[in-house]
This record gives structure tokens, C-alpha cells and sequence, in this order.
């Protein structure tokens, strides 16, 4: 998957676990903007393992505050 | 090629029910700190305070008694038969209220409370059920980790429920969204305020101290123990009218101080019912706070099984 897949993946993640519409997912927004908190972060990064097949820490949706920043930590992480 | 261009696998992925990590531990021990360890420790000073500063106050006895009320109606009605049972459906202004009334008690953001609940039900003293004390083997020291665990310890560092499984709906509901995002202020907020209210309107600071002490941290620890209690001894002691394939048993003599959740056996076996208390005579204040509710126009689709079933599961015989 490359960043653009995982961001428009969390992008339907989101607006299917709190019922909005997918536009109003944007991914350059911090993710607190879509009243979406720290327990929601935690199922997404968790679902997010589920699809890739590989390990995340829970932490990286609180150190990377939008969606774009958490895909790129999550494609350069797989790189390294 | 790095693993994100591997193709896709065919074998479909056991989805996660749970997450456990240092951050989410780090989180969690903060949380007892603050809301489990600090309320225990403060309420030991009420007895000196009062015999070395200042006699007690009416204004503490009210403050305790209305916040205890509002907290643990909060947490029976709100947190447990409405938002993790679905025992009764309720207007967005209520469903709000209740979640900030839960919140005030220092358990857990809604979302968060209901979905280690449903956890705990689904796995009732099986492995992976979040506080259950018949886990620690059979042995007296066993028994009593286990007690202890179910109290009190499994707060520090527990497995956080994957809520996309366990707590759809609610993560959709947009009325208790505030209350679960500003939990940490309400708790905190509610620990302080209403003595500092009683200090204003009494203006000394010995009102505003003792205030703060029973109103808040007496208070959060009374109902905590309260809650912690059904955890632990009511999976272990007591009566068991229903056979549920668990451990849980009912304490009758305290259903009024625990608004109902003494009835813990009945909840197992009916645990959508918003009635907790299923016979005559059985009180359940919870439930009357439901009827209320009801008769007020701000609960409906109540649910509580018919009387002829829990005769039948009466009659089908008893729990361990």
C-alpha cells in the first residue's frame, strides 16, 4: 500500500466508524477535528495492523496529528 | 521491496480485539493515579481535617449525598443499562446528561467504560474478561490476587477493547461524543467545583476545603469501591437464583446502596434488561430512575423481560 492508499483507507475508516461523510474526512485536518478520540485512534491503528499484516504502536495517530502524517510514518517505518 | 509492497495475502487477518502497548499502559496507570489512588488518599484526611480544623458541615453531608446520587445514577443508568446494555432508548439531551453524570464518577470516558463492559460480559470469568477474581487459581492466596485484581489492579495496566468491535454505535452517537472527549475535565472539574461552590456560598475556606473533600474525593472513592465491589465479591459471594455459566451472584442487603447493581446475577442472566431488580420488593433505585424517565417522556422502548421467563429461569435452577 502506498501513503494514498492508507490515507483514502482511514479516510473510509473514519466515516464509517462515526457515520460523516467521507468528504469531511480531510486528511491534511488533525483528526481531533472530526471528534474522533483517543479510543477511536486506538481501533483505527488497530484495524490499520489488521490490513497491513505488520505491528503499529497505538502512540503513532497521537504523535502524528493528521492522517497524511500518520501514512507517510507508516510507509517510511515499513521502508526502513 | 519493503513489506507495504508485498502483495496481499488471500488468508483472511483475525481482526484485533484488543490493544496492549507501553503508551496505552502509560495512559492507563495516569488514569488510576488520578481517579483510583488520589481520591483513597485524600478521603483519609477528611477525619483529621474535621478533628483538627473544622467540625463538619451540613453543606458536607448535602454535597456528598447529591454527588454520590448524581455520579452513581450516572454511572447504573448512563454508563451501564443505556450506553453498554441498550436497555432503554432516550433522547439526545438525556443520553448527554448521563454520560456527563457518568463521567464526573472518575471511571473512564463512556466509550471506553462501555466497551470493556461488553468485553466483561462476553467473557464472564474466562480468560481475557478484563476483572474477573476466579482467574488466579484456587489456592487462598490465589483467591485473594484474584479479589485484589478485580477490585482494584486490573486499573493500572489492562487490554484496551478494539471499540470499532465492541462500541459501534456509540462512537456514531454525536450527543455523548462532548462528554466522552471532555472527560478528563469533567472528572477533574467535578472533584473541585462543588466545594469550591459550597465554599462561595458559605464564603469561608474551611466550607471550600471540607466541601472538596466530601464532595469530591470521599465521594469518587465511596462509589468507586462501590463499583469495584460488584467486580470483585459479587463474582465470588453471595446468592444465585439464575444459572449463567459465570461466577456472578446477587447481594440483595446493599441493592439501595449500590442503586440497584447489587443485583448482579439477575443483570448476567438479563443483561438488556433495564430492570435489574426483576421481582417485587427487589429494590432497584437504577430502575425507578428509569421509570421516572419514563413517566417524564424521556425514556422509551424500556426493556425487561416478561415475568413467565424469569419464572421459567428460575425454575431452571441455580448458579455455582
Amino acid at each position: 500500500m502506498t501513503a494514498d492508499d492508507i490515507i483514502m483507507w482511514c479516510r473510509a475508516y473514519i466515516s464509517d466508524l462515526l457515520g460523516i461523510p467521507l468528504q469531511s474526512v480531510d486528511p491534511d485536518a488533525p483528526v481531533d477535528d472530526f471528534g474522533f478520540d483517543s479510543s477511536g485512534a486506538v481501533a483505527l491503528v488497530l484495524d490499520l495492523e489488521t490490513k497491513l499484516g505488520r505491528e503499529l504502536d497505538p502512540s503513532i495517530l497521537f504523535e502524528h496529528q493528521t492522517l497524511r502524517a500518520l501514512a507517510n510514518a507508516v510507509v517510511t517505518a515499513a521502508a526502513a | 521491496m519493503s513489506l507495504l509492497d508485498q502483495p496481499a495475502t488471500d488468508i483472511p487477518r483475525r481482526k484485533k480485539l484488543v490493544s496492549k502497548s507501553p503508551y496505552l499502559a502509560a495512559l492507563q496507570r495516569r488514569h488510576f493515579l488520578l481517579f483510583d489512588i488520589v481520591p483513597n488518599l485524600m478521603a483519609l484526611l477528611v477525619v483529621p481535617y474535621h478533628i483538627f480544623v473544622a467540625p463538619v458541615r451540613v453543606s458536607d453531608v448535602v454535597v456528598f449525598f447529591l454527588l454520590w446520587a448524581v455520579t452513581g445514577l450516572g454511572v447504573t443508568v448512563g454508563y451501564h443499562r443505556l450506553f453498554t446494555h441498550r436497555a432503554f432508548a432516550a433522547p439526545a439531551s438525556v443520553r448527554a446528561l448521563l454520560a456527563f453524570c457518568g463521567a464526573l464518577a472518575g471511571q473512564g470516558p463512556v466509550i471506553s467504560w462501555a466497551a470493556i463492559h461488553r468485553r466483561h460480559h462476553e467473557l464472564s470469568d474466562e480468560p481475557g474478561d478484563p476483572h474477573s477474581p476466579n482467574l488466579h487459581g484456587q489456592t487462598g492466596i490465589g483467591r485473594l490476587k484474584g479479589l485484589l485484581h478485580a477490585h482494584y489492579t486490573w486499573m493500572i495496566e489492562h487490554d484496551y477493547p478494539n471499540v470499532a468491535h465492541y462500541t459501534p454505535d456509540l462512537l456514531k452517537d454525536r450527543a455523548i461524543a462532548g462528554p466522552s472527549r471532555h472527560y478528563y475535565a469533567i472528572a477533574l472539574g467535578g472533584l473541585f467545583v462543588p466545594g469550591l461552590l459550597c465554599g462561595l456560598l458559605a464564603w469561608q475556606w474551611q466550607a471550600a476545603v471540607s466541601g472538596i473533600l466530601w464532595g469530591g474525593f470521599l465521594r469518587m472513592a465511596v462509589l468507586g469501591h462501590t463499583i469495584w465491589a460488584i467486580n470483585s465479591l459479587l463474582h465470588r459471594f453471595g446468592e444465585c437464583p439464575f444459572a449463567t455459566g459465570d461466577h456472578s451472584h446477587n447481594a440483595g442487603f446493599v441493592s439501595l446502596l449500590t442503586f440497584g447493581e447489587a443485583w448482579h446475577n439477575n443483570h448476567h442472566a438479563f443483561p438488556t434488561s433495564a430492570k435489574f431488580g426483576l421481582r417485587r420488593g427487589w429494590s432497584d433505585p437504577g430502575w425507578w430512575t428509569v421509570c421516572l424517565l419514563t413517566r417524564l417522556g424521556l425514556a422509551s422502548d424500556v426493556r425487561q423481560p416478561p415475568d413467565s421467563v424469569i419464572d421459567r429461569r428460575l425454575c431452571e435452577g441455580r448458579g455455582p
